[in-house]
């Protein structure tokens, strides 16, 4: 103590009591266990590609190694195509079907070795039907409504991407230059009005580069209609100035064609499921607010997820 | 002839000789009961007694050895007395008298009591120098044993024979009162106590002489004895000083409050002045939200619940404030390095009314805001933040006669914190963003005390008490050229909040002869803001204005009870309660019958043992999450759907006196609830949105443990030593595979030292306190995985690694000067002494290398070494 409060080493002392705040835990038991992580979306539009991976646990030599699996691929119970002795390391591996999932058939994926097995199965969403209804407003924010006829045979959810797509000229404001003919650019949508079930606050979106809406799922209007509806930036006027590299310098741009493009994804329950989840698991841990949520997982033995989706995309025109 | 005359006249004057010498003898033996002696005897019998009592006055006790009792006196002293006045004292109280037929011999025999009226004393207990009530004096009349102690509004009744004599009433640091001669008849009596003449003239100014005192199941504070433990930057806390009491502990480095018994930080009832009160920490619970210059005691009951109390499952905090001075305008100023506080109370009738006003503020927000100016002067982008605390407390009494008293009294406490956070977007376009936050706790009531008869005592009280929390983000655009123009501004606000109004009312009853009954009845209306969140947007083309949540529930809560506290003899003191709950919330009603039932049996005047069962009820708690607990967490109720949490504790104890100055009480307890909840994995408690209760699992916890503590009472050194050992679990059937899981609060080892010495320099006071208590639970992931390159963490086990063990000594100066009858007291030292920086939260951190990856934990703390000066001024 005598050494601490010298004059010569006070700064050491502060540094002393500075870096005490922040130190390491090193926990003394590890609950470490092995597991295949697999994830699979099954969407009709292309065949099925299962990733899968690892998981690693808090020291440098727990992680998955396990000897070579075989997968199998059942469709409605039946057995349609197979994969053998496929690598699972740490990092993210891809294995391909050449099955494409079919609308309404349940898809199950089993993987084993003489270890283990672990399995998941979901169900492919129906075709989605051509909406109900969509109608636009014109003018300044203008409303969207996208009316949709739920399927009564399943408990899904759904995810929107509204854009609205412009075409016209592009001009320099400075010296009057046509930049581009044929310009376009894109804006999303503004707001989202959902049940109340699902939490769906100003449009947040997923973590990452989609642009598709939080999932709401058909509590409360299975085998119904639904409307959604979105209010959209789509001021009268045609001229909208487009910021060029700086906020100083605008090119101006005189739109000739808009429309609005819809997409509408129909998701199975499990991926319904696993996005309300994985935002809990890794928005805030190492804050004093977190709460532990594990993702949702239909991966029995395993880790990750295995999904189905169905799409559609419809366009409305504002000025053609 | 002659010769028979002679013989005649000779056995005549043998006979006379006789009869003389007889009257001589007998004049000689009617002097022993009027005997001077003196005796002094420690420790000895009451044959012991009569035996020296004996030698000395040189006679002879006759009596059966049945009727003395075997109980030794610790002490038995007469100074020069009367034989018959040291017999009147030594034998009464046993109902022995005494009689005296001639010669050295005294015969005792069993009183007869010849008269069955009986009468009672009744009234109040004050200090002589400020009129504060004192609570807990004991009252009692020394011939045929029988006491009783002042009640929580400083009242005492008291039945006694009608030949009883000699009434006594004793309070630690104030001269014995006595009375020698009683009225034979009812009598109001009000007793003023003078402070001890050997008490420094420091001790009388400075709220007298320190009191803490282990009771079973409890620990009571005085002010002074609160200001014994050192305290946090210079100010007495009454949280930290309860977290020197073993079974209690700090949350997570005293953020969010106490915790007792395995229970949650939201399982105490905190009374103050008898008003609940939902939040009672400033600065995340680093300070808490009554000033303590308001303060007149402290008492934390942990078990063995009076049936009086009901509402919370883990423990009772009973808050006395001061009454204020009705004798002369007083009152203090405290000037800290973070805060100052001020109070001042005085009458406003002398003898009939006073008043008192306490106020307190931190002005850390005041300095800091010019240095974050300064520094921020010359950048382009500023980040800068303030935050401060106030609480003041208002309290008025009138007396009215001499069997009525209205009390009314206001509180309010209010932090407020901002963050701040400013861009500019090249020359034209600036960014602000501002977060606000803010909580507030607020209580008013008003009570009448009346005497209804001398053995019939009310309390009623009306009041209002309210918590409500605010959390704001402002985000907005807008540009720096003239004119000004807002682009875009975003607005979140969300609000919670509850608030009760109540009436309730309480009877102490001492018609029957050793029993004491308390009985009275609660209404409480609650009103509840389970959460709002207001959203506003605007721009260019958009003006939105949405809220979500905001749901309202009102609840009707009536509570009843009945309790009797019998003592049958000195030794045995029984109590009897039955507390009967209901509660109305959307139409569902939910009734509990909760017995308390507990026992103290002393076999000597140094060991007792003590035992207890009780059955709480609480209907509402915080809305459960695995964090750190903030003052911005929101309370939640019964509904229809989640049902009142219910606790069962079984306690027993044995306390031991030994050498005259130390206590040693040895504590067990076990404690079953259930109907606790737990938020469902995944799930997001929607503010008050649709079948928000539904995101709930229940299930069940258990705490178990055994307290131990030795205490220094008197002598130069005093303070306690104490220790805990504690399990707390909860089991739901949904998390941790239904397994029972530590609680997030459940610490094995729990050990807090007090030392209070004074030194040598004059007016000098020095205490030290050491706390050291085992790592608390956290939930840290067992591995990690990715998935289209986003990391995911995998949660096993709950609560499966502990936080390093926390341990922090802190230790306080303080020097007190009388001065033109004011007194000063500087209080120097250290917080944190060793600067051991115990940790609040977990951090982690996911490293990848190119040849493996890790993850890693950091524990983070907050505080270190702090030093601190106080500077005090009572007038």
């Amino acid at each position: 103590m005598k050494l601490v409060f010298n004059k010569n080493s006070l700064p050491l002392f502060l540094l002393l009591i500075i870096s005490g705040c922040v130190k390491e835990l090193i926990p003394e038991t590890n609950g470490y266990i092995a597991k295949t992580v697999v994830w699979a979306i099954l969407n009709p539009d292309s065949a099925i590609a299962i990733i899968t991976s690892g998981n690693q646990g808090l020291e440098e030599n727990d992680e998955v190694n396990i000897s070579n699996i075989d997968m199998f691929l059942y469709e409605d119970g039946v057995k349609v195509d197979s994969l053998l002795s496929q690598k699972i390391i740490n990092t993210n591996q891809i294995h391909k079907f050449k099955i494409t999932p079919k609308n309404t058939k349940t898809y199950t994926l089993k993987i084993s070795n003489k270890d283990m097995e672990i399995s998941g199965a979901t169900a492919i969403p129906g075709i989605l039907p051509k909406p109900y209804e969509i109608k636009l407003t014109q003018g300044e924010n203008a409303q969207l409504s996208y009316t949709i006829t739920d399927n009564l045979l399943s408990v899904d959810a759904y995810q929107f991407d509204v854009e609205i797509y412009h075409y016209g000229t592009l001009t320099d404001t400075a010296t009057d230059d046509t930049l581009s003919k044929s310009y376009s650019f894109v804006k999303p949508f503004e707001k989202y009005d959902e049940p109340t079930l699902n939490y769906n606050f100003l449009g947040l979106n997923n973590f990452g580069t989609s642009k598709l809406t939080y999932p709401v799922i058909d509590n409360l209007f299975n085998g119904k209609n639904r409307t959604f509806l979105f209010t959209l930036q789509n001021p009268v006027s045609t001229i909208f100035y487009i910021p060029r590299n700086s906020i100083k310098v605008s090119d101006k741009f005189i739109c000739t064609k808009q429309y609005v493009l819809i997409k509408c994804r129909n998701i199975s329950q499990d991926y319904y499921k696993f996005i309300i989840s994985e935002n809990k698991n890794s928005a805030i841990f190492g804050t004093p607010y977190f709460n532990p949520t594990n993702v949702y997982s239909n991966i029995t033995g395993g880790l990750g997820l295995i999904g189905g989706m169905t799409e559609r995309t419809d366009t409305v025109w504002i000025r053609k | 002839m002659l010769t028979r005359l002679l013989l005649h006249f000779f056995r005549i004057g043998f006979l006379l000789l006789i009869l003389l010498q007889s009257g001589v003898s007998y004049c000689q033996v009617s002097n022993p009961l009027d005997k001077v002696i003196s005796v002094s005897l420690t420790n000895k019998n009451l044959k012991e007694i009569l035996k020296t009592l004996k030698n000395k006055a040189g006679v002879t006790f006759n009596y059966k050895s049945a009727i003395l009792p075997k109980e030794e006196l610790k002490l038995f002293e007469a100074n020069n007395e009367k034989l018959s006045e040291i017999l009147i004292r030594l034998l009464k109280p046993y109902n022995i008298e005494f009689k005296y037929f001639g010669g050295n011999s005294i015969i005792l025999k069993p009183l007869k009591i010849r008269s069955n009226l009986s009468y009672t004393i009744s009234g109040y207990v004050f200090d002589k120098n400020n009129g504060e009530k004192l609570i807990g004096a004991t009252v009692f009349c020394r011939y045929n044993k029988r006491g009783t102690a002042t009640n929580d509004y400083g009242f005492f009744t008291l039945t006694l024979p009608e030949d009883s004599l000699h009434l006594e009433i004793r309070y630690v640091g104030y001269k014995n009162y006595k009375e020698q001669t009683i009225n034979k008849a009812n009598s109001f009596k009000i007793i003023s106590l003078e402070p001890r003449v050997d008490l420094k003239e420091i001790e009388i100014r400075d709220e007298g002489i320190s009191k803490s005192e282990q009771k079973p199941n409890g620990f009571y504070f005085n002010l002074r004895g609160i200001k014994d433990i050192p305290s946090f930057m210079g100010e007495t806390d009454i949280l930290r000083a309860m977290q020197m009491v073993p079974g209690v502990q700090g949350a997570v480095e005293s953020v969010g409050g106490i915790n007792v018994r395995g229970g949650g930080t939201d399982q105490n009832l905190v009374l103050v002045d008898g008003v609940p009160v939902y939040n009672i920490v400033h600065v995340f619970g680093l300070f808490s939200i009554i000033n303590p210059g308001a303060v007149n005691s402290v008492e934390i009951i942990k078990g063995g619940f009076s049936a009086k109390y009901n509402g919370r499952l883990s423990s009772i905090l009973d808050i006395k404030l001061k009454d204020g001075n009705n004798q002369k305008i007083s009152g203090k100023v405290n000037i800290g390095m973070l805060l100052s506080s001020a109070t001042i109370e005085g009458p406003l009738l002398k003898n009939k009314s006073s008043f008192l006003v306490s106020f307190r503020r931190t002005y850390f927000d005041a300095f800091y805001q010019p240095i974050q100016y300064f520094s921020n002067r010359k950048n382009v982008n500023d980040y800068s933040g303030w935050y401060y605390f106030y609480d003041v407390n208002a309290k008025v009494n009138f007396k009215i006669g001499n069997r009525d008293k209205i009390s009314v009294n206001y509180f309010s406490g209010v932090d407020r914190g901002r963050i701040t956070e400013k861009q500019t977007f090249s020359d034209t376009v600036k960014f602000n963003h501002v977060k606000n936050l803010k909580w507030s706790t607020m209580m008013s009531s008003a009570r009448w005390d009346h005497i209804l008869t001398d053995k019939v005592f009310m309390v009623t009280t009306i009041g209002i008490t309210e918590y409500s929390t605010q959390f704001e983000d402002e985000l907005n655009w807008e540009t720096t050229i003239k004119p000004k123009v807002n682009l875009s501004s975003l607005d979140y606000t969300q609000t919670s909040g509850n608030r009760d109004l109540f009436v309730k009312s309480i009877f102490e009853i001492n018609k029957i002869e050793n029993h004491q009954i308390k009985t009275g009845a609660d209404l409480i209306y609650h009103h509840y803001n389970t959460g709002t969140l207001n959203y506003k947007a605007k721009d260019a083309n958009t003006d939105q204005d949405t809220s979500i949540g905001d749901k309202q529930i009102y609840s009707d809560e009536e509570v009843v009870y009945l309790e009797d506290n019998w003592k049958p003899n000195r030794r045995l003191n029984l109590n009897f309660g039955l507390s009967f709950n209901s509660i109305n919330v959307k139409k569902t009603r939910y009734h509990l019958l909760q017995p308390r039932i507990s026992g103290n049996y002393a076999f000597t005047n140094n060991f007792y043992i003590n035992t207890s069962f009780t059955r709480m009820q609480q209907n509402l708690q915080i809305l459960p999450n695995n964090s750190i607990g903030l003052p911005i967490d929101i309370w939640i109720p019964v509904t229809d759907y989640l049902k009142p949490q219910i606790s069962d504790q079984f306690t027993f104890g044995i306390g031991y006196y030994f050498k005259n100055k130390y206590k040693l009480s040895v504590e067990g307890y076990y404690k079953s609830m259930k109907n606790l909840v737990e938020l469902k994995e995944g799930a997001f408690f929607v503010f008050g949105g649709y079948n928000w209760d539904k995101s709930f699992y229940t299930g069940k916890g258990l705490a178990r443990g055994i307290e131990v503590m030795l205490e220094k009472q008197t002598g130069k050194v005093k303070g306690w030593v104490g220790y805990s050992l504690s399990k707390s679990d909860r089991q739901f059937q949904s998390i941790n595979n239904g397994h029972a899981f530590p609680f997030k609060y459940d610490r094995r080892h729990q050990i807090s030292v007090l030392l209070k010495f004074p030194t040598t320099k004059k007016h000098w006071n020095f205490s030290v306190s050491w706390l050291f208590s085992s790592g608390s639970p956290v939930t840290v992931p067992t591995s990690v995985y990715t998935i289209n390159n986003k990391t995911y963490y995998e949660f096993t086990q709950r609560n499966n690694i502990r936080m390093s063990n926390y341990h922090r000594m802190d230790l306080a100066f303080t020097k007190t000067i009388v001065f033109n009858k004011n007194t000063r007291v500087w209080n120097i030292g250290a917080y944190n002494l060793y600067s051991h920086v115990n940790p609040l939260f977990i951090s982690t951190s996911f490293l990848v290398s190119n040849t493996s990856s890790k993850l890693k934990f950091y524990e983070v703390g907050l505080l270190p070494l702090i030093p601190f000066i106080s500077y005090e001024i009572s007038f």
